[in-house]
């Protein structure tokens, strides 16, 4: 403020020395206030007196006052995302201006790592996301909320309170970790973030290698790059959102009841090659027949509140928030309870010279109620459990010592009572993240920048997980077990930055240049009790020296991990003329989990665009915007797996160790040798090298907006794990993490906007459509691609099926004109069994007749939003999906298979010469339910991921105050016969459905206030 | 503004302060080899490790039991799965024993060469020795499985290293040169809380057993002679005291792996044989391995000649007419429950009896192998001392020396009381060749069940279809193709320098 004053007191002192020196030429004094189109004052916008140097900026009212020459002045009012408007002063002395905000967004800046970028000039492919609408979501994390939202980008995401989805950006091109790197506030991040969606203020996703190329070895999936919300000069603001609803599992799977289970296994046991245990249940009825998707699928709410307070002065700004979010769980398991507060805040210490400011989060997660990693009734598997799971079995059954129907073994059953699971198993994680950092802005001179960064992600993490003896499982009965570990996760980010811009003439350029240290450090402890005493059966759960601690033996550990990671990094953009635009970068990471000359590598990338719609040939008015562009980059992947001591080879020795037993009673001798797990030391990046080429045209000022990429290239030095011959001494079957393996990767994305906002009625519809093709290009000795039922061959597309060629039943002709001694598996086939075609001709159908078929990579990925406005009133409907993918329906082939678990509604065996699906079966393996392509599905689906309509209250009183309701996947459109089409699958076994923790679908209303 | 130029200098030394993180890191959380393989201790326990692959389950605890008794005449089995494919000489070359077998014993090659290029540092020829004669173990059950050309390995292997195929002979110097020079560096015996370590004498055994298989019996004998000259070893008063869990130190056992007497805990492998040579499936034993009827028969061949019954039979499996039970059932019972009424024998050796007599269910009558699922602690001995004199006796003869060699047949049938070679069998030494037979039939009474008539077989020229007088089993085999099992179809794939050889 006290600038301002001095600064209109120089004018002032100026214009009279103007006005003493010649008294004939004309003084104005203009005022009045800059305002949006809401009304809403402008604080900062600029009013300058066209051809002069002359001017001055709105205050926090908007209120401006400037001298002008005489009435033939002209004034240019802007504010950036506004339409600059010139008004002629004429011999008005106030003039209040309203500036629209501009829907022509070639002007945007976009962050795009370590420095900003005019859209306009962007070269490369990156998507900016509309971060409004990813805020009608009811995700509660920020990957999640991506889904559906940017060409080239699928997340995955399932009902699992306090999962993250997986995320893909063009797709999987590696074995193993496909997830992309997150950047928040230009802090590089170990994982997914954690932070409270709702701080975030935008997202923009590089996707091509050319754009990433600035994260170097960590780019190899892409990067989002996230900016979190900041405090605004200007007037205090105050806003909250308040969100609540229920959620449930969409779909049931029709399942039979006990009768008709019990018929279908009596079939089964009444052919010549039966063979196994029978059920008992299934010949004499216990006149029990449980719904179990009933009992364990439940209604589950929902709750969201966050709240901001921002602002700002002249010469800070400040942004503070708290946040709460509720989800529990729509079956028996975990519940997720995420607490956290945010301040981000920066401070102009020296006028136009230092900046300095920090953001940070902080929050809390609790989830509670999961279940033990390993075990069988993991909250996901309570799913698949509550649908396979005998109706024969009740849910309470008092004559088993837990209490829990769970099932026996005269009945085969392997059930986990997902029920009595969660009641017994009491397992909590409390985990504090921080997250943010500080920084300092330094202008050495005009257009050179010195950028300072302290970043920190810091994760703590709190396990406890008990169980008393119990049994819910079959004859296991579990002894009592209390384990308790922490984990420390640290990552410290620093960034020393220079950059330097200049413009003269028409040549613009930026030249860049930066150094990174990125430590990542681990620290865990565990302890762990078997047999526990009754100390803890009693609830008491801490652990101390006078604990009775059991009988088991207490195991403990703890371990460290340090990773460190140094960059060099530079980047040239040149503009000629905003024509010919050149973007260059370079970066050179050191890696210390690689050794010796491989711990060092460089990757570069270079862009070339040409914006025609600027030169003078062209001339077509209603193009905007035209260009093309052009971009090649390299990026690695510096996923070695979990073991960041990958490069050596570690010892052999302990309990259960290589020991031996000495002296005639065989007393234990300690032995060590050479872990089987053998490090190598020659590892390096998987380097992904990766053309791009793109459109961007504008429409009629932006109303109409089309990005296109097309996209192709190699990855090379892939990871695999790679069988080494018994004869290297660790044994038969190992294998050997080496850089063995090539891929190849093209793809095309498209994008397409169509906005009108005039008017009382506004609508804008955005869609996207995408594919990506990943095919394995070459491979090392003794990788054959198989996995599961799928094949990755060489020239292919990942991950085709490979089962046998399903042909029908068999009739008694079909069998009386089969060739003597032909087999499937180990029988021969009867009437009513599953025909299999004999590829190879050999009379026996066996491994060697499968055949490769399908395309389990989407032929397109898409998604659409429509959103429309009319006065109050706002609506929006949100779709994503999928067509052209084909998928095993694993889920239903197991519960054909599998006289142990309940069978599908709609299935319909061949019983007595009756029925379209091959002959029930018992264990003896006539190969009926062997995957085959009568479980290859056409997977494609469309899912109504949001429909949302808000209804804004017109009151003077608040800026803004809109109540909505929302649902969230509240329609699928598929002919996918298993609960959920939507699934990720290993870069192998892309196509084989799963059944886990399905999509939820949620309804909730809420409430958007801000004043 | 003075006090902001501080707050300037004051940020810039804050940040100046600001450490760089280091790209060397070393693994905090375990020892690696590199950090490894500094004091005598530790070479030590180098060895103990190469020790430690006897006990796999794919060696001595127990698929080397049932390859050799599976692939020669003595075992057999009615199971739908591999273990009958591999009695047939059926089996593929990805089967179920292949792999592992060439796994394991690798993998104590591998661990034993660790030792070896390590031990020069501390000068340790005693650790040495072991290490070499455990290498030199490794490659003759090697060679027995697959046959001469296996893998040439003579150093620790990087993850890179595809060894060639190894040409005739080459292993066996490979194994010869490693006996020599252990026979030097071992010692005599060891003290009582070291036994089970390699002696002199067992590595001199195993030479000899060496040169037998190439037929060079002048070149075993003197090595014999000085087993048998060391005063080492002596026969056991009793001879089923061999196959028990005694926990004392047993002079016969020249070599034996070692299970921990009332196994297993954390720290040890059991031996599972007892469990997989059970007569049929019951109680949590498998059943996999039955006796042919060619034990039975050597038995009643001695019994015809002598006219009394060799003690050794009962010891040596279980029929009907066994004076001892089988887990509490008469041999009678057990051949009614035989899946294959032509084969009503088991075997008895080293069925671990002493911890599970009359151990019957009480409900089913069934006797129970649940109390001993987790035994499995009596001692296997690799090389008996009585087998050292058969050999030296078969040694001796191919000399010429029959009538010396008669005394040490004479020895070993003394033991059990059997009438003296001679009387029993008055034209056993009337020819060099008489007596060779008959020393088979001494060998298979005395040593049946211990893993060499495998050796055996293919020593005196019939491993073949022939065989087939014998042992049914035989019907399917192949010459020419069947006396060596396939080079494991994996190695081959991820080995290019390995051929496949007559199996394949």
């Amino acid at each position: 403020m006290k600038y301002i004053i001095r600064f209109k007191s120089a004018l002032l002192f100026l214009g009279l020395i103007v006005g003493l020196q010649s008294s004939a030429i004309a003084q104005n004094t203009i005022t009045g206030t800059i305002t949006d189109a809401d009304g809403q004052p402008l604080a900062g916008a600029t009013v300058v007196e066209q051809s002069t140097t002359n001017g001055v900026v709105a205050d926090f009212d908007g209120n401006y006052s400037i001298v002008v020459g005489d009435s033939n002045a002209v004034l240019t009012f802007s504010f950036v995302g506004f339409v600059t408007q010139d008004i002629p002063v004429g011999a008005r002395t106030t003039i209040n201006v309203s500036l629209q905000a501009d829907q022509n967004v070639l002007d945007e800046v976009v962050v795009i790592g370590y420095g900003k970028q005019k859209k306009s000039s962007l070269t490369g492919a990156v998507s900016i996301i509309d971060v409004g609408e990813t805020e009608k979501s009811q995700y509660t994390n920020i990957t999640d909320r991506l889904q559906g939202r940017a060409a080239g980008v699928t997340v995955v995401a399932n009902g699992e309170p306090g999962s993250i989805g997986d995320i893909r950006i063009r797709g999987s091109a590696f074995f193993d970790d496909n997830n992309p790197l997150y950047v928040v506030d230009g802090v590089i991040l170990s994982g997914a973030p954690t932070i409270n969606p709702n701080d975030v203020e935008n997202i923009q996703i590089l996707k091509d290698a050319s754009s990433a190329a600035i994260y170097g070895s960590r780019a190899g999936n892409g990067v989002i790059v996230i900016t979190t919300k900041k405090g605004q000069k200007g007037k205090l603001r105050v806003s909250a959102n308040v969100t609540t609803g229920f959620q449930q599992i969409a779909e049931k799977l029709d399942m039979t009841n006990a009768e008709g289970w019990a018929r279908i296994v009596r079939a089964a046991f009444d052919s010549p090659n039966a063979s196994g245990l029978q059920p008992a249940h299934a010949f004499n009825l216990p006149g029990i027949d449980t719904d179990w998707q009933s009992e364990v699928f439940r209604t589950a709410t929902l709750q969201d509140f966050n709240a901001n307070v921002s602002g700002g002065g002249d010469r800070f700004t400040v942004l503070f928030g708290v946040n709460h979010t509720y989800q529990d769980g729509t079956v028996p398991g975990p519940k997720f309870d995420r607490s956290g507060i945010r301040l981000n805040s920066s401070f102009e210490v020296i006028k136009d010279r230092l900046t300095v400011g920090q953001n940070v989060a902080f929050n809390r997660v609790r989830l509670s109620g999961g279940a033990e990693e390993d075990n069988a009734a993991a909250a996901g598997l309570a799913v698949p459990t509550a649908i396979d799971a005998l109706p024969v079995i009740p849910v309470f059954d008092p004559t088993k010592i837990s209490g829990y129907g769970h099932g026996d073994t005269n009945n085969l059953s392997f059930m986990v009572n997902p029920i009595g699971f969660a009641a017994l198993y009491k397992n909590t994680t409390e985990t504090h993240n921080i997250l943010g950092n500080v920084y300092a802005d330094f202008t050495i001179f005009d257009g050179l920048n010195y950028h300072f960064s302290l970043g920190i992600e810091r994760g703590t993490s709190y396990n406890k997980l008990f169980n008393p003896r119990n049994q819910i499982r079959r004859t296991t009965l579990v002894g009592s077990a209390l384990s308790v570990a922490d984990s420390e996760d640290q990552t410290t980010y620093i960034e020393h930055r220079l950059t330097y811009e200049k413009t003269f003439g028409k040549h613009t350029f930026s030249l860049m240049g930066a150094f990174n240290d990125l430590e990542e450090t681990s620290f865990g402890t565990s302890i762990a009790f078997d047999n526990s005493l009754n100390a803890f059966e009693a609830g008491l759960f801490e652990v101390s020296a006078a604990t009775p601690q059991g009988t088991g033996i207490p195991t403990v550990g703890s371990s460290r991990s340090t990773v460190a990671t140094h960059s060099l990094l530079s980047r040239f953009t040149y503009d000629f003329d905003d024509r010919y635009l050149l973007k260059a970068s370079v970066r050179r990471d050191s890696y210390s989990v690689f050794l010796g000359e491989n711990r060092d590598d460089v990757f570069p990338s270079l862009d070339i665009g040409w914006n025609v719609h600027n030169e003078a040939f062209f001339n077509v008015d209603a193009i905007s915007q035209l260009k093309l562009r052009a971009a090649y980059g390299e990026v690695g992947n510096n996923d070695a797996g979990d073991n960041p001591y990958i490069g050596t080879t570690g010892i052999s020795q302990g309990a259960g160790g290589p020991n031996y037993n000495l002296g005639p009673t065989g007393t234990a001798a300690a032995g060590a040798t050479r872990d089987a797990a053998l490090g190598n030391p020659d590892l390096t990046w998987a380097r992904v090298s990766e053309y791009n080429f793109g459109v961007d045209l504008e429409m009629f000022n932006g109303k109409l907006a089309f990005e296109g990429n097309y996209y192709f290239g190699e990855v090379e030095n892939l990871l695999a794990d790679v069988p080494v011959p018994a004869s290297a001494g660790i044994g038969f079957g190992s294998t050997i993490r080496l850089n063995a393996v090539t891929n190849e990767r093209k793809g095309w994305e498209t994008a397409l906007t169509f906005r009108k906002l005039e008017g009382d009625f506004t609508y804008s519809i955005s869609a996207n459509a995408f594919a990506t093709e990943t095919s394995v290009k070459s491979v090392p000795a003794g990788f054959t691609g198989i996995v599961g039922s799928s094949i990755t061959s060489v020239g292919s597309p990942r991950a085709r099926l490979f089962v046998w060629d399903y042909q029908g039943l068999y009739t008694s002709e079909d069998i009386a004109a089969l060739p003597a001694g032909f087999m499937v598996g180990e029988f021969e086939p009867i009437v009513g069994d599953a025909k299999y075609r004999d590829v190879n001709g050999d009379n026996i159908i066996d491994q060697n007749d499968r055949v490769a078929v399908g395309n389990t990579l989407p032929t397109v990925n898409f998604g659409l939003n429509f959103t429309a406005a009319y006065k109050n009133w706002d609506f929006t409907a949100f779709f994503s999906g999928l067509f052209g993918r084909d998928v095993l329906n694993g889920p239903i082939q197991g519960l054909h298979a599998d006289i142990a678990s309940n069978y599908p509604a709609n299935y319909n065996p061949y019983i007595n010469g009756v029925g379209t699906h091959p002959r029930p079966q018992t264990a003896g393996d006539h190969g009926n339910y062997a995957a085959s392509t009568l479980y290859v599905e056409d997977g494609s689906f469309v899912k109504l991921r949001n429909l949302q309509i808000g209804y804004t209250v017109p009151w003077k009183d608040v800026d803004n105050l809109r109540l909505f309701i929302s649902g969230q996947n509240l329609f699928t459109w598929t002919d996918f016969t298993s609960i959920e089409p939507e699934f990720e699958g290993g870069f192998f076994t892309a196509g084989e459905a799963e059944l886990g923790y399905p999509v939820v679908r949620s309804i909730a209303l809420g409430l958007n206030v801000s004043l | 503004m003075k006090n902001k130029i501080k707050l300037v200098y004051a940020f810039a030394l804050t940040f100046s302060l600001v450490a760089c993180s280091e790209l060397d890191q070393v693994d905090p959380n375990q020892v690696s080899e590199s950090t490894f393989w500094q004091t005598e201790s530790q070479l030590d326990q180098g060895v103990i490790a190469a020790y430690d692959v006897l006990q796999f389950d794919t060696m001595y605890g127990q698929n080397l039991h049932i390859i050799y008794s599976g692939l020669s005449d003595e075992g057999t089995n009615e199971h739908p799965f591999e273990f009958n494919a591999l009695v047939r000489f059926t089996l593929s070359d990805t089967d179920a024993f292949g792999g592992p077998h060439w796994g394991s014993n690798y993998t104590m090659i591998s661990r034993a060469y660790q030792v070896l290029e390590n031990e020069p540092r501390f000068n340790k020829p005693a650790i040495a020795g072991q290490a070499e004669f455990l290498i030199a173990l490794a490659y003759f059950n090697l060679v027995g499985y697959f046959g001469e050309n296996v893998a040439y390995v003579d150093r620790v292997q990087n993850p890179g290293d595809r060894p060639s195929t190894a040409e005739d002979g080459q292993i066996y110097a490979l194994i010869e040169s490693m006996l020599l020079s252990a026979i030097d560096k071992l010692p005599l015996g060891w003290s009582e809380n070291d036994y089970g370590r390699a002696t002199k004498g067992a590595a001199q055994a195993l030479l000899a057993k060496t040169y037998f298989q190439q037929q060079r019996f002048a070149e075993a004998e003197p090595l014999l002679k000085a087993v048998i000259d060391s005063g080492q070893y002596s026969l056991l008063a009793n001879y089923a005291d061999n196959f028990m869990e005694t926990g004392t130190v047993n002079p016969e056992a020249v070599f034996l792996v070692n299970f921990i007497e009332d196994g297993p805990t954390n720290e040890t492998d059991s031996n599972r044989r007892h469990q997989i040579f059970s007569v049929s499936e019951q109680g949590g034993a498998f059943g996999d391995i039955q006796c042919s009827n060619m034990i039975f028969n050597a038995f009643n061949r001695e019994e015809d000649a002598t006219g009394s019954k060799d003690s050794r039979m009962d010891q040596t499996i279980i029929y009907p007419g066994s004076e001892l039970t089988y887990y509490g059932l008469s041999g009678q019972a057990w051949a009614d429950e035989a899946p294959d009424q032509n084969l009503l024998t088991g075997f008895y050796k080293y069925s671990e009896q002493e911890h599970t007599a009359n151990n019957v269910d009480p409900s089913s009558g069934l006797p129970t192998f649940m109390t001993i699922l987790a035994d499995g602690g009596t001692d296997y001995i690799v090389i008996r001392y009585a087998d050292v004199l058969l050999m030296y006796a078969e040694a001796l003869n191919a000399a010429g020396n029959t009538a010396q060699a008669v005394t040490y047949v004479d020895q070993v049938r003394a033991r059990s009381e059997r009438p003296a070679l001679l009387d029993a069998y008055p034209g056993a030494a009337d020819s060099q060749s008489a007596f060779r037979d008959q020393l088979e039939q001494e060998r298979i009474l005395e040593l049946s069940g211990e893993n060499w008539r495998f050796f055996d077989l293919k020593r005196y020229g019939k491993y073949n279809n022939a065989q087939q007088a014998e042992d049914a089993n035989f019907g399917t085999f192949t010459d020419g193709q069947d006396e060596v099992a396939g080079i494991p179809q994996s190695e081959l794939d991820t080995n290019a320098n390995l051929r496949p050889n007559q199996a394949n």
